[in-house]
C-alpha cells in the first residue's frame, strides 16, 4: 500500500452522492438484462475491492493492541460477509448498502487504529516521565510530611494504576486520558508544594513569625502593658498550633494559624505606642549586628554570589536603619532594620 | 529534588508531635470505578461501560521521622466485581547528614486476577513489577551525582498475540541540584531496553537525555521547563520503524494584578526513519494559557485558552484545536477540589484520503473521510471531603463527548471513581 494522498475537499459528500448514484444505478438498471447485469458487475468490484481493503486493514490493526480496532475491523468483516450473502442472493441493492456499511467500519477501524499506534509510543514516554517525577514529589512531601500533597499524589498514584489497567485492556485513548488526569492530580501537588501551602513558604513564615513575637517581646520588654502581654501570650498560643497543625499534615491550616499569630504580634507592638522605640531599636541594631558577623564568614565561604548580595543589601539596609534613627524616626528605622533582619534570612537560606 | 528550608532557630520549635518511631496503620476503601468509552459500532451496541465495585484493605508502613534509613512500604488488596488485585509498593532511602539520598530503593508490584464472569474482553491474569535501585556516589554542596538502574516485567498467565509478556531494563547517570533555594535542576541521560520474549522483532533499544529546571519564588510565581529527547531503535525495522523523540513541557506563572497570568505548554516531535502508513513525522504543540486569581486555601479561579495543533505533513491527521477553559480548584482541609469545563472545536486540515488510483475502481469510490471536524466538551471533576478524623469520601468524574460534523464518528469518554476510605 503506497502512502496516503490527501484531497482538501469535503469527501463525505462525495460518498454519500457516490452511494446514491449506485444505488440509483442499480435501481433503474433492474430489470433491463443488459444493464443490469452491467449494474451487477459494479456491486461485484465494489465488494470484492472492499474484500481487498479489509485485508490492508487488517495488516494495520494487528499491529496495535488497539480492542476498539479490533472490535470495529471485526463489524466491517461481518458486514462484508452479509453483503456476499446478499450478492448471492441476487438482492443487489441491499448487498450495495450493507458493502458500503462495510467499507465505513473498515475506515473507521483504520483511523481507531492509527490513532492507537500513536498513543501507545505516546503512553509509554508520558508514563516514565510521570513515575520519574511522582517519585520526586512523594519524596518531598513525606519530607515535610504535607498531608494533603500526599493524598493528590496517592491519588495520581492511583489513576495512573487505572491508566495501566486500561491500556491492558488495548483501550490506549481512554488510557491516554486516565494517564493525563494522573498528571493532572500530581501537578496540584506540585502547586501545593510549591505554592500557597507549600513546606518552603510555610517554614519561612514559620521562622518569621516566631522572630517577629521574639522581637515584639525584646521590645516591650518588662514595661509591656498587661494587655500587650495578653496579645503576646495568644501570639505564642497561635505559633504553637501552627507548630502542631503543620506536624499532622495540614499545612494550609497551620499557614493561617501562623498568620493569626504574626497578626496578634503585630498588635501587641501597635498598643504599646512608641515611647519604647529607641530602646527596641537598639535591640534589633545589636541583634543584627551579632547576626551580620555569625553569617559573614560563613557568606564568604559558600561562593555563593546571589547570597553575597542579599547579604551585603541587608547590610546597606541596616545602614539605612541607623540613619533614619539617628534622623528622630525610631519607627521607620524599626521597620528597615526589621526589612534587614528578612535579607540576612534570605542569604541564609541560599547558603544553607 | 527538595530538602526543606530548617528554621533558623530550628531549637525553638517543638517538635514532639513528630514521629519517633515507626509506624503501621490500616484502612479499609469501599467504591466504585465506572469506564465508559463510546464510539461507532457498524452494526450493534455503540457503548461499551464497565463499572466494578470494590472494597479494599491496605496497610502502610513508615520509619521514624528524620531516620538515617527511611523506608515507607504499603500493600493493597482488592476484591471488585470484576477481578482481584493486590499491590504493593516499597521505598527505602539511606539517608546522609546533609539530608541527601545516598541509595534509594523502590520497589513495585501489581497482581491482578480477573474473575471468570468479567466484562473485561481480556481477562488473563498477569502480575507487574519494578524495581529500581538509585546510587549517589557523589554528593557535593549544591549538586549530587546519581546512577540509577532498573528492571521490570509483566508476565501474562496465558500469554496472547494481545497480551504480551515484555521485559524492561535500563541504567542511567543524572546530576541533580542538592541546594536548598528557589531553583532545583537536573540533567540525565539513560539507556534502556525492553524485549519481548514471545516477539522478539519489536525488541527496542532507547537511549535519551533529558534536562529539567525548576525556580518558584515564595509568591508562586516561576517556570519549570523539562526536556527529553529519545533515540529509539527496533530490531526489525520493517515491522517498525526506529524513530527520534523529542518532547518538551513548560510551565510559568507571572503575577499580574490580583492573581497571576500562566502559559503551559508542550512539544513533541516524532521523526521515524522511515515513514509509514502509520508511523509519520509529526509535530505537536498544545498548551494553556491563562489568568488565575483568588486565596488557595479558599478558592483559585481559572479562566485561559486551551489549543493544541498537529502538524503531520501530507498526513490526513493535521489539525488544530482551541477550546475556553474554566475552572475552580479549592485545598481546604474538610473539604476541597476542583471542576474545569473546556469546550472547543478540532478542525482538520484535510482528514480525507485517496487511496492508490490504480488499485480503486475510480468509478464507484476512491476517497475517504478518515477524519472530521468535531466540538467538544471537557468536563473533569474532583472533590474529597473529609467526614471526620478517620473518614473521607474521594470522588473524580470526567466526561468527554466529541460531536463530529459526520454524526457517525461521534465518541465520547467517561470515566467515574467514588472512594469511602476508613482509616482508624
Amino acid at each position: 500500500m503506497k502512502r496516503h494522498n490527501i484531497q482538501y475537499h469535503n469527501m463525505l459528500r462525495l460518498r454519500w452522492a457516490v452511494l446514491c448514484g449506485s444505488l440509483l444505478v442499480a435501481c433503474s438498471l433492474w430489470g433491463q438484462p443488459a444493464q443490469a447485469q452491467q449494474g451487477s458487475d459494479s456491486i461485484r468490484l465494489y465488494i470484492e475491492r472492499t474484500e481487498e481493503l479489509l485485508l490492508w486493514a487488517r495488516g494495520l490493526v494487528v499491529e496495535t493492541a488497539s480492542e476498539p480496532a479490533r472490535r470495529v475491523l471485526g463489524q466491517a468483516a461481518d458486514l462484508h460477509q452479509r453483503s456476499w450473502r446478499l450478492f448471492e442472493q441476487g438482492r443487489m441493492i441491499e448487498a450495495l448498502a450493507v458493502a458500503r456499511r462495510a467499507r465505513d467500519a473498515m475506515w473507521h477501524a483504520v483511523r481507531v487504529a492509527r490513532e492507537a499506534m500513536g498513543l501507545e509510543e505516546r503512553i509509554r514516554i508520558r508514563a516514565e516521565r510521570f513515575r520519574d517525577q511522582h517519585g520526586q514529589l512523594m519524596e518531598r512531601a513525606r519530607e515535610m510530611n504535607n498531608q494533603q500533597a500526599l493524598e493528590f499524589l496517592e491519588r495520581a498514584s492511583r489513576q495512573a494504576g487505572r491508566a495501566r489497567d486500561i491500556y491492558h485492556q488495548g483501550d490506549f485513548k481512554l488510557a491516554w486520558k486516565l494517564l493525563e488526569q494522573a498528571g493532572d492530580l500530581m501537578q496540584r501537588a506540585a502547586r501545593l508544594l510549591a505554592d500557597g501551602a507549600g513546606p518552603e513558604r510555610l517554614e519561612r513564615e514559620l521562622e518569621r513569625t516566631r522572630e517577629l513575637i521574639d522581637r515584639t517581646r525584646d521590645r516591650l520588654g518588662s514595661e509591656a502593658t498587661e494587655g500587650q502581654r495578653r496579645l503576646l501570650a495568644e501570639a505564642e498560643e497561635a505559633l504553637q498550633r501552627s507548630l502542631t497543625a503543620r506536624d499532622q499534615g495540614h499545612p494550609g491550616r497551620a499557614l493561617q494559624m501562623t498568620g493569626l499569630a504574626a497578626n496578634l504580634a503585630r498588635r501587641a507592638i501597635r498598643d504599646g505606642g512608641s515611647g519604647q522605640d529607641d530602646e527596641a531599636l537598639r535591640r534589633q541594631l545589636d541583634r543584627f549586628d551579632a547576626r551580620a558577623e555569625r553569617l559573614a564568614d560563613r557568606v564568604r565561604e559558600s561562593g555563593s554570589q546571589p547570597a553575597r548580595r542579599i547579604y551585603e543589601r541587608a547590610l546597606g539596609q541596616k545602614d539605612r536603619a541607623v540613619a533614619t534613627g539617628q534622623a528622630g524616626d525610631p519607627e521607620l528605622a524599626l521597620r528597615q532594620i526589621r526589612a534587614a533582619h528578612d535579607l540576612l534570612n534570605q542569604a541564609e537560606d541560599l547558603i544553607r | 529534588m527538595t530538602r526543606p528550608a530548617a528554621p533558623v532557630c530550628a531549637g525553638e520549635f517543638d517538635f514532639s508531635s513528630r514521629r519517633e518511631q515507626a509506624t503501621w496503620a490500616w484502612d479499609l476503601t469501599s467504591g466504585f470505578d465506572s469506564y465508559l468509552h463510546s464510539y461507532a459500532l457498524a452494526t450493534d451496541d455503540t457503548t461499551e461501560a464497565i463499572a466494578e465495585f470494590l472494597a479494599q484493605a491496605g496497610v502502610e508502613g513508615q520509619s521514624p521521622w528524620g531516620a538515617r534509613h527511611r523506608w515507607r512500604v504499603r500493600g493493597e488488596a482488592s476484591a471488585g466485581t470484576e477481578l482481584y488485585r493486590e499491590r504493593l509498593t516499597a521505598d527505602y532511602r539511606l539517608v546522609g547528614d546533609d539530608r541527601v539520598d545516598r541509595v534509594r530503593l523502590l520497589g513495585s508490584f501489581w497482581g491482578r486476577q480477573y474473575r471468570q464472569n468479567t466484562e473485561y474482553s481480556r481477562s488473563s491474569d498477569n502480575w507487574e513489577g519494578r524495581l529500581e535501585g538509585r546510587v549517589a556516589p557523589l554528593v557535593g554542596r549544591k549538586v549530587k551525582l546519581e546512577l540509577r538502574g532498573w528492571g521490570s516485567l509483566i508476565d501474562f498467565r496465558t500469554p496472547s498475540t494481545l497480551e504480551v509478556d515484555y521485559h524492561d531494563t535500563g541504567a542511567g547517570v543524572f546530576v541533580r541540584s542538592t541546594a536548598v533555594g528557589n531553583t532545583l535542576w537536573g540533567l540525565g541521560a539513560r539507556r534502556g531496553q525492553r524485549s519481548y520474549p514471545d516477539s522478539t522483532a519489536i525488541d527496542r533499544d532507547t537511549w535519551s537525555a533529558e534536562g529539567d529546571l525548576d525556580w518558584q519564588d515564595a509568591t508562586g510565581q516561576g517556570v519549570r521547563l523539562y526536556h527529553k529527547s529519545e533515540r529509539r531503535l527496533i530490531r526489525d525495522e520493517a515491522i517498525r520503524p526506529s524513530a527520534w523523540t523529542h518532547w518538551s513541557d513548560m510551565r510559568g506563572a507571572v503575577a499580574a494584578g490580583p492573581g497571576r497570568v500562566f502559559l503551559e505548554l508542550q512539544t513533541e516531535f516524532w521523526q521515524y526513519d522511515q515513514e509509514t502508513d502509520v508511523y509519520f513525522n509529526s509535530t505537536r504543540v498544545e498548551g494553556t494559557a491563562g489568568y488565575s486569581w483568588g486565596d488557595i486555601l479558599t478558592a483559585v479561579w481559572k479562566l485561559g485558552l486551551a489549543g493544541e495543533h498537529l502538524n503531520a505533513g501530507d498526513s490526513p491527521e493535521t489539525y488544530t484545536q482551541l477550546g475556553l477553559r474554566a475552572g475552580v480548584e479549592s485545598y481546604g482541609t474538610q473539604v476541597g477540589g476542583s471542576l474545569t469545563f473546556e469546550y472547543g472545536r478540532r478542525v482538520y486540515a484535510g482528514g480525507t484520503v485517496n487511496l492508490d488510483p490504480g488499485a480503486v475502481d475510480p468509478t464507484l469510490f476512491d476517497t475517504v473521510a478518515l477524519y472530521t471536524d468535531f466540538n467538544y466538551w471537557k468536563i473533569w471533576l474532583m472533590a474529597s471531603w473529609q467526614i471526620s478524623n478517620a473518614c473521607d469520601l474521594d470522588l473524580m468524574a470526567n466526561y468527554e463527548p466529541e460531536s463530529h460534523t459526520e454524526k457517525a464518528d461521534d465518541s465520547t469518554l467517561g470515566f467515574a471513581s467514588l472512594r469511602l476510605r476508613w482509616r482508624p
